[in-house]
Parts: C-alpha cells; sequence; structure tokens
C-alpha cells in the first residue's frame, strides 16, 4: 500500500499558492490591491453553498456590460452565442473594472489599492489588471475569447492546443486556456497567472502555428539580442524569450488590429531604431532624425496605418495575402509587413548579381507578372508565396496590380520625388527589347536582339558577368547612407530623388539640377564621376578611353546636348534597345524640358553588332542631328 | 431518559469522556481548545432555552439534543442514534463541471449527509421527531418548522449564509445541490486530483485538527457535510470545524 502511496502521490508542486499571489485578495495577500479586515481567501471568488454560477461554486458579483470584441481581417472564427463564455465572465467580473474587488454575495468587502482602484473599489482604468480599458468594454485589442464554430484550420492552429482532452472538450480559447488563476508563478518570469511557462512563446505555441518559427526559423525566433529597456512586457530580456510578445501583446495591446504593441511600424522600430534605442543598437528604420523615413524621399510607411488588411490565402497555408483592390487606388500602401515578414525574415544584405530574394524579406510573398508582348501592360500575376525573387515583392505595388490600368507605363499617381509613378512590370517584361536585368539576365531578355548584353568593358570590374548576372530593384533604389549595423540598406527613405543609392547618386540632373552630359565626362565637369548615377556600374569614360564610338563622337558631347536626349529618364525598360527613348513618349520617360535637347529627339534607333560599330544610320530623326536615316528600327 | 441524555450533551468538561458517545468528544476536544462554545444557544438549539438569536425555537420543547438524536428507539440503522425524520426524496442534484473528476452519488440514502439535509432541505419539518419528549412533536415558534418557509427567493433572509442549502421552499421539493459543494464522493489517494496535486493526499495531509483528512473530516475516504461542518461547535461560523481564516479549511484539502 505505501508503495502505491509513493507512485500515485505528487508533491505539492511550490507555484500552486494562491495564497502568495496577488489573487490573495484578504488581509494577508502581498499585492497592492486587498482587504483591509477580511480574512479568507478563496471566499473573493467560491462559495461552497448556493453559489451562482453554480460552475464552478462561484460568489463574485458578475458584470452585466457587453463588451465589444477583437477583429482582423484574417479573423475568420465566428464568436459563440454567448459572449463571453460563462467561464470567461467570471474572470471579467473584476478585471473588466466595472465590480468593486470586494463585491460578493453576502455584501461587500472592503479593499484597499490606492490609485489601482477606483472611488467604488474596482479595477481603476489603467491599470495592468484592467483589460475593459477607460470604457470597461473593450476587448478589441485583447486575444479573443470564447470563439465558436466555424474557426481556423488545422493549417494554423493546433487543434488539441484549444480542445483539451477533457469531457466534452469543454475548454477551449477562454482566459482559463492561457491563465491559472490560482498559480501567479508557473510563468515566474511573467507572473500572470500564466498557466504554463511562455519563455519563448511555448504557452502561445501551443495553439498558434508560425511558418518560419519551428523550421526555417526567423532571426526573430532564436535572436538573443536584449529588448529596449521598458520594451518587454512578459519580463524576458531577449528577442528569442519574449518570443512573439516582442510585438504582439495578448491584452491591451497598443494597436488592437493583430494586437501589436503599438501602432505597426511603431512595433518595429521599437528595436530598429539605431543607437537612439536605450540597450539596443538595431539597423534603424525610424522616422526619428536620421532614420530613412526621417528623409525626403520615402515609403509611406509613417503615414498610412490603417491600409494594410490581409487577407487569408487560399489554400490558407500560405500566408496572408492583399487582392489588386486592398493594395490600389485608396487603399495604395506600404507597410513594414508589405515588404518584411516579420516571423521569417532573417539577418543579412542582399548579394551582388542576383535577384534572389534578401534575408531581410525572407517569407514575403509576392508577383509575377505574365510575360505579354513588348511594351504592354501585364495585368495577369502569379501570386508567389514566399518570393524567391526581390522584384517579385517590389512588383505588388509597383505594377498593375497595384497602379491600376496604364496602357502607356505612366500613372496619374504623383510619387515623391514629383514625376508620375510607372508601371515597372511593364517595365520589365522580358519581351522589351531592353531592360537592365532585374527580372531576367541580359541574354535571357526574350525581346532583346543581339548583341543582348553590354561588353564586359562597358561594365565596372564588379558587373563582369553580362548576360547572365541579374540585379536588385535595390541595387539602385535605397538609402543614402552606406549599410552599417545602425543603417538599413533598402528603399526605406533617402535624401536622394528615387531613392538612389550607391556612391554617385544624381539622375538625370547633376547636384545643381543641370542635366547630365557627354560634356560632363569629357570636360570632367560637376563631379561627374562620383555624382552621375550611372557610372556606379557603367565607367562610360575611364582610362582617356569611351566605351562605345556614340558617346565618343564629338557631335554628342555639346554642352547642350543631354544623356536624356538619346535615353528614357526612367532606365528600367523600353521597347527600343539600349534604354534609348524616341521623341514620342510620354513624360515620365521623356524628360520634356525646353530646350531643343532636353527632351528625347531620337526618332529611330536600332543597336548595333558592337558597342564600337554604331554609324549614322543606327539613329534617326525628324528635323534634328542627322535627319532621316534608313534602317529597320525599334519600334 | 431523553432528558438524560440533553444534560450529557451541555457538559463542559472531559471529566465523564470516555462514556460519552463520538459525537461529544469533538465538543470536548474544542474546550480543551479553549473555544468553549457549544451547541448551546447556537442556532442549532432549538428548545426553549435558547437565550441566542435565532429564526427557529420551540415554544415548548427544553431539551437540545431531541431534535436530532434520542438514546433509544431511533431510526433503526441510522447513526448517530438519529431522531429526526429524514427527507422522503433521498436523490438530490449534485454539482458538476468539466474540471470534476470525482462522481458525486446523487442518492444519499445511507449518507451522513441526508442527516444534514433532514432540515437543510428546506422541505423536511425540523419538528419532525421520531421519538418524541412528554410534549409530543415540539410546537415552533411562529409555525416555522422547516427552512424553507424563511429562506427562499426573494425573502428577506434569502441571502447567503441562508440555511436552506437544498432550496426547497413553500412545500415544494428542490433537492437541489447543483451549486454547492460536492458531497458524497470518494476523496482517496488515488482520485485524479491528488494525482495531478491540485488536491492533497488526504491520508498524508494534515487536518489541522489532528490527525489527517482521511482521519479526521473523511468517512471511509468519503466527503460529506460533517467534513467540513460540526453542527454542536458554533465557534466558526457557520459551524466550521475549524477557523477559514487564510482559508485554511478550504485549502486543508484544495491545493491552490
Amino acid at each position: 500500500m505505501s508503495v502505491l502511496l509513493c507512485l500515485t502521490y505528487t508533491p505539492m508542486p511550490l507555484h500552486a499558492q494562491v495564497a502568495q499571489s496577488k489573487h490573495n485578495l484578504s488581509v494577508s495577500g502581498s499585492g497592492t490591491i486587498r482587504a483591509t479586515t477580511e480574512q479568507e481567501i478563496c471566499k473573493f471568488c467560491h462559495i461552497p453553498h448556493k453559489a451562482s454560477p453554480s460552475v464552478p461554486l462561484w460568489d463574485h458579483t458578475m458584470s452585466s456590460v457587453s463588451y465589444s470584441r477583437y477583429t482582423s481581417s484574417t479573423f475568420t472564427s465566428t464568436y459563440k452565442t454567448q459572449y463571453p463564455s460563462s467561464s470567461s465572465k467570471l474572470c471579467l467580473s473584476c478585471h473588466d473594472g466595472t465590480i468593486a474587488i470586494g463585491s460578493i454575495s453576502t455584501g461587500q468587502i472592503t479593499i484597499s489599492g490606492g490609485a489601482s482602484l477606483d472611488p467604488d473599489q474596482s479595477l481603476a482604468a489603467g491599470t495592468t489588471s484592467n483589460i475593459g480599458g477607460a470604457t470597461s468594454t473593450n476587448l478589441t485589442d485583447d486575444h479573443p475569447i470564447s470563439i465558436g464554430t466555424p474557426h481556423f484550420s488545422a493549417a494554423q492552429y493546433n487543434c488539441s492546443g484549444c480542445h483539451y482532452p477533457r469531457p466534452n472538450n469543454i475548454v477551449q480559447v477562454e482566459c482559463v486556456r492561457c491563465h491559472d488563476p490560482h498559480s501567479e508563478s508557473k510563468d515566474g518570469a511573467t507572473k500572470k497567472f500564466l498557466s504554463q511557462s511562455n519563455q519563448s512563446s511555448a504557452l502561445c505555441r501551443t495553439c498558434h502555428k508560425k511558418t518560419y518559427w519551428a523550421t526555417n526559423p526567423s532571426i526573430h525566433q532564436s535572436s538573443t539580442k536584449t529588448t529596449p529597456t521598458g520594451w518587454s512586457h512578459n519580463g524576458y530580456a531577449t528577442v528569442a524569450t519574449n518570443g512573439c510578445e516582442s510585438c504582439h501583446k495578448p491584452h491591451t495591446a497598443g494597436s488592437a488590429t493583430r494586437l501589436l504593441k503599438a501602432v505597426e511600424q511603431n512595433t518595429c522600430d521599437g528595436c530598429h531604431k539605431g543607437t537612439t534605442n536605450a540597450g539596443v543598437t538595431e539597423k534603424n528604420v525610424s522616422s526619428e532624425s536620421g532614420g530613412p523615413f526621417a528623409k525626403t524621399y520615402r515609403h509611406p510607411t509613417y503615414t498610412m496605418d490603417t491600409k494594410h488588411n490581409p487577407v487569408n490565402a487560399s489554400p490558407i497555408t500560405s500566408s496572408p495575402t492583399e487582392i489588386s483592390t486592398d493594395v490600389s487606388g485608396s487603399n495604395r500602401h506600404a507597410e513594414c509587413p508589405d515588404c518584411h515578414n516579420p516571423h521569417g525574415a532573417k539577418s543579412g544584405l542582399h548579394a551582388v548579381k542576383s535577384n534572389s530574394l534578401s534575408n531581410a524579406l525572407s517569407g514575403v510573398w509576392g508577383l509575377e507578372p505574365t510575360a505579354v508582348a513588348s511594351w504592354t501592360q501585364p495585368n495577369g500575376f502569379t501570386r508567389i508565396d514566399p518570393a524567391t525573387k526581390e522584384y517579385q515583392v517590389c512588383m505588388k505595388c509597383h505594377s498593375y496590380y497595384g497602379l491600376g490600368s496604364a496602357p502607356t507605363g505612366v500613372t496619374t499617381i504623383i510619387g515623391p520625388s514629383g514625376t508620375n509613378i510607372t508601371d515597372q512590370a511593364m517595365e520589365y517584361n522580358i519581351n522589351n527589347y531592353s531592360a537592365h536585368p532585374v527580372k531576367v539576365g541580359a541574354n535571357s531578355q526574350t525581346g532583346s536582339y543581339a548583341p543582348k548584353a553590354l561588353a564586359s568593358a562597358q561594365m565596372t570590374s564588379v558587373w563582369n558577368t553580362v548576360g547572365t548576372q541579374t540585379m536588385y530593384c535595390s541595387d539602385c533604389h535605397g538609402n543614402d547612407q552606406a549599410t552599417s549595423t545602425t543603417v538599413a540598406q533598402g528603399p526605406h527613405g533617402s535624401n536622394y530623388k528615387y531613392m538612389l543609392t550607391g556612391t554617385a547618386k544624381y539622375w538625370p540632373t547633376n547636384a545643381s539640377g543641370t542635366l547630365w552630359s557627354l560634356n560632363d565626362m569629357r570636360s570632367n565637369l560637376n563631379s561627374w564621376s562620383t555624382n552621375l548615377f550611372c557610372v556606379n556600374c557603367h565607367p562610360l569614360h575611364s582610362g582617356g578611353q569611351w566605351k562605345n564610338n556614340v558617346h565618343e563622337r564629338d557631335d554628342h558631347q555639346g554642352s547642350n546636348i543631354y544623356c536624356i536626349t538619346c535615353h528614357v529618364v526612367v532606365p528600367h525598360g523600353t521597347k527600343r534597345s539600349r534604354l534609348i527613348g524616341y521623341a514620342t513618349d510620354p513624360s515620365p520617360y521623356n524628360y520634356n524640358g525646353g530646350a531643343t535637347y532636353a527632351k528625347l529627339a531620337v526618332s529611330g534607333f536600332r543597336k548595333a553588332s558592337g558597342p564600337f560599330d554604331y554609324s549614322e544610320n543606327n539613329c534617326t530623326f525628324n528635323s534634328v542631328c542627322h535627319g532621316n536615316q534608313s534602317n529597320t528600327f525599334d519600334p | 431518559m431523553n432528558r438524560a441524555f440533553a444534560f450529557t450533551a451541555n457538559i463542559k468538561t472531559a471529566a465523564t469522556s470516555m462514556r460519552l458517545p463520538t459525537i461529544v468528544v469533538g465538543m470536548i476536544f474544542s474546550v480543551w481548545m479553549g473555544t468553549a462554545q457549544t451547541v448551546v444557544n447556537s442556532k442549532h438549539d432549538l428548545s426553549t432555552g435558547n437565550t441566542g438569536t435565532t429564526q427557529w425555537q420551540s415554544t415548548n420543547e427544553s431539551q437540545v439534543c431531541i431534535f436530532c438524536h434520542t438514546p433509544h428507539k431511533s431510526i433503526p440503522g441510522v447513526k448517530p442514534l438519529w431522531n429526526k425524520s429524514l427527507p422522503s426524496n433521498t436523490t438530490f442534484s449534485v454539482y458538476s463541471s468539466p474540471t470534476l473528476d470525482a462522481t458525486p452519488n446523487p442518492n444519499l440514502a445511507g449518507s451522513y449527509s441526508l442527516l444534514c439535509l433532514s432540515c437543510h432541505d428546506g422541505v423536511t419539518a425540523m419538528n419532525a421527531l421520531v421519538n418524541t419528549s412528554t410534549v409530543g412533536q415540539p410546537a415552533m415558534a411562529g409555525n416555522y418548522t422547516k427552512l424553507g418557509q424563511v429562506y427562499y427567493p426573494g425573502s428577506i433572509f434569502a441571502e447567503f449564509p441562508g440555511a436552506n442549502i437544498g432550496e426547497g421552499y413553500g412545500g415544494v421539493i428542490s433537492n437541489n445541490l447543483s451549486n454547492d459543494h460536492p458531497i458524497n464522493f470518494v476523496y482517496d489517494p488515488a482520485h485524479p486530483d491528488v494525482t495531478k496535486g491540485t488536491l492533497h493526499n488526504p491520508d498524508t495531509q494534515p487536518s489541522g485538527i489532528g490527525g489527517t483528512v482521511s482521519q479526521k473530516m473523511l468517512y471511509d475516504h468519503v466527503l460529506e457535510c460533517s467534513s467540513c461542518h460540526n453542527p454542536h461547535n458554533p465557534t466558526h461560523a457557520p459551524f466550521l470545524k475549524k477557523s477559514n481564516s487564510n482559508s485554511s479549511l478550504c485549502l486543508t484539502c484544495h491545493n491552490k
């Protein structure tokens, strides 16, 4: 018998001590809020006879208010008809802030609690324990409870996380799923009566399945960096041990939708604020002085807070998505999670001569535009989740998907740099005659004819695998500061137009606002070798040598003949070879300045067989330059 | 003879303890502990001599114990020397919850708790005695014979601790124990909550009143009303077996 007892008897766990917790509201309690004389502990909630409701022999006066509930664009559950369910109502009888802490069936026990209590001895608004907020009815910023059917899919949630092996599987998502009101310190760091340790969000993840967390994990899953002073609300120190709660807060969240600690960008810049953040050095993506979103040209991340409303994709196994109307028209937006998946993001910069998705964008979905005839706006897209190429992320907004119809490639939307935004899916269509190798290497640009690629001598030594190398949008567009441990690389914001990045940042005009010309190179003017944006990759003129015989031609080097006399201002891709524009092209492809050559002048162009094989009949003009020529010109 | 038994029950010293019925021993123990209160003048003293405050008092029966006990001709087989007519319906609705791992037996026939409910069901008359004194069935002040005559929903006495546990009133049997702590269930070391650690092991947990929970509060490992209550000692209202300060009575079993 004694052997049997040893096997079946579990000693009292040390944490199971309501008497030592803040829920000991008797005079012997250790919390701020406690009775002035009452000695009994259990009676604030329970009574052994004539209880109401019967389960669990309840005695605290119940609240009668009705609550507003959590919702979001990805929340597909229904709530139970009885909301909140009876067990959660018990907790709310104190925690909504309407009922005096000491109000039980036999009267009101006098409580002291200082500023934590309202004059009626209910929990004061603003105290952590009052989850009802100032109105006592606000559960929109709290984790949902009393979830009915239908509810989330097994792809996103562990069924057994919510459905306990209890009779009738009765314990679902109610307060007691996460909290044990009798035991304050099962999670000794948080001390919020959690039902188990939530270190590294072990409790959250009993229900929530997060892609990129258990497998192929994000840096946010494992980072041992400490969170900024005052940032953690659960007592844990590092990003990894805070887990979900590095960004999310299950009660009285700063931003109700998705229970973020603050409005989305301020959730991210809670840590990602450079060196200005107490205790943390992290890449700065803030709008504070020095941050990229404080700069002149920037994505509108800090000025739009209600537009990012993805819905569950189908099948639900992929990440939430936004359909075209969610990102176009008045819904156009650029929030942090449009480009980054904080659950999947990893550390590391993008590679050179590649367009593969960089680590910082890991896990985000993108769009692959369907190839169409040359210089036609693609309006078909394949959703890629996760995106494999950086441009697929940009295409979500910088294409028909986010811009709407623009048959000429030009929209009526004015970008931060003051010009009309154009369609990059149209510009990088592989059937165009030329394009920077953002989507495919030059040799794979279907619409191009030989020689497709530039000669390697026309490129800097870095970009020497001509024809096969690819590049990123962010090779040209990004922060004007060099990347570092505190400076983020990507196109968040810049003090240079079009967020041009690299050593040289001026296009199509120089620092004085004058259009670049070959004369700048010939005469070494306007710091062209360090300021002309194109020379970051295209040397143009080095070692006393021009890199093709068109640029070499004296006639082309007049100070009143400009780069944009022949080339498009938006040098992504065109329906002619070598990014040549025709006089008929619209702004902003055409600079359309007042002077004769401050605009596109060409009316026909034919690519030569080599960089030094150009002759007059490779270009034709209506009334300027060398007039009409005869050749098979690009359309 | 009934008179003699009443006298015995009023003893305030341990002088004759070896010959006293078991139920009196607890009283004497209380005296020894220095809390010198007895059933006399408690709310359980329904006799004419009660000088305390009670809603319930006989106008002609001066004996105290007789309302529950008789030394002779008690109800056959019903301990301890039971003299009070039992409820006509012995089946009660019982507490249940998703987390209750015990199975209370709703039929209280043979249970000690049924003795308590022979008044506290609200409908069984408290003056319905089996073996009466010379006055016959005791007359009750105001003709209040049933708890349900006073303690019923809406009455000014309806608030806890209304003693109408079974919630019968107006003569209608309710037998509702669904909102009361479960009774008449097995609480032994094999109880699932003992295994889980949410209840203490009754065979090793000190009762706080000498001995273990199993020895002093359970009846062959069955929990009854008298596991928590001592009907003869009002020291710890409402007739608790020991002080519930710091909820120490509750926490004797519950590991919270």
